[in-house]
C-alpha cells in the first residue's frame, strides 16, 4: 500500500465516531534490519479533520514559534490526534476505513 | 504508549515532497510517495521505499490508471524490467532538508523520460554524435 492511499483513510472510533482522515504518520526506526539500517516502522498517525497549518509543524514538529503564528495554527485546528499504531483496530485498505480500538481515549488537551 | 527508541520521522512533514540527491550530488527529483508493507505475523506497517517518478506523482495526484501506466513502461524500459521509481530505505544516506541517495540519478526514474528520448529518438537523428555547440 501507499502513503498516500492511507492519508486518503477515513478513522472511526469503537463507537462509529468519524474523527478525520490520517494527516501524517510517524516513522521509528526501529524495525528489523534491512541492509545495514533498521526498518521504518508506523508509530502513530495524526488524525483531523481540518488540515490548517498541519504541515507547519505546529502541532506535532515540535516546532514552538513564532508564537503568534502558533496560536492562530492551533486556534484553527482544534481537533488533532495523534494516535499511536497499537490503538488501531482494524484497517481495511480497499474501503480506506480504519477503526481504532474501544480502549482508546483523546488525549487530553 | 511506549517510548520510541530509534530516528524519528514525520512523514509528511520531513519527507514527502523533498529533494533527492544522488551520491555525486545530483538533484534527482522528489520523493513523491512512501511504500507502506504489512507485515502479517507482527501486525506492524513498515515504510520500505521511497516512490519516486512521474508515474508515482500522477498516482498521489488522483490519476492512478495513467500513474500505473507510467510506472509500468519505464520499468518495461529497464534492462532488468525492476522499477526505476522504488528507491529503498536502505540506500538512504542521510535524511534532512535534501534526502541524500548512495545510487546514480542515472538508475532512477526521475531521469527516466530524458533516457527513453536519448536512446529511441535522439540517437536515430543523422549527427547525434557531437555535442551541440
Amino acid at each position: 500500500m501507499l502513503l498516500s492511499e492511507l492519508f486518503a483513510t477515513q478513522v472511526h472510533t469503537a463507537d462509529g465516531r468519524l474523527l478525520g482522515p490520517v494527516r501524517d504518520v510517524r516513522l521509528v526506526q526501529d524495525g528489523p534490519l534491512d541492509g545495514f539500517t533498521a526498518k521504518f516502522r508506523v508509530d502513530a498517525i495524526v488524525v483531523a479533520r481540518r488540515s490548517v497549518g498541519l504541515r507547519l509543524g505546529y502541532h506535532h514538529g515540535g516546532v514552538r514559534s513564532p508564537w503568534v503564528i502558533r496560536r492562530v495554527v492551533t486556534a484553527l485546528s482544534t481537533e488533532v490526534h495523534t494516535i499511536p499504531w497499537t490503538d488501531v483496530a482494524d484497517h481495511d485498505p480497499e474501503g480506506q476505513r480504519l477503526m481504532l480500538q474501544a480502549t482508546w481515549k483523546p488525549a487530553p488537551s | 504508549m511506549s517510548e520510541a527508541t530509534g530516528r524519528t520521522l514525520w512523514a509528511a512533514l520531513q519527507l514527502l515532497d523533498r529533494q533527492l540527491r544522488d551520491r555525486h550530488d545530483i538533484l534527482c527529483g522528489n520523493v513523491d510517495d512512501v511504500e507502506l508493507t504489512y507485515d502479517d505475523d507482527e501486525k506492524v506497517l513498515y515504510a520500505t521505499a521511497i516512490l519516486s517518478g512521474p508515474g508515482r506523482l500522477a498516482r498521489r495526484m488522483g490519476r492512478r490508471r495513467v500513474g500505473d501506466w507510467l510506472v509500468a513502461f519505464f520499468a518495461s524500459t529497464t534492462v532488468d524490467g525492476h522499477d526505476p521509481s522504488r528507491i529503498p530505505f536502505r540506500v538512504v544516506r542521510n535524511f534532512g532538508p535534501v534526502i541524500d541517495l548512495a545510487v546514480d540519478a542515472d538508475d532512477l526514474a526521475s531521469f527516466a523520460t530524458e533516457r527513453w528520448v536519448r536512446d529511441h529518438v535522439i540517437s536515430h537523428i543523422p549527427g547525434n554524435d557531437h555535442a551541440a555547440e
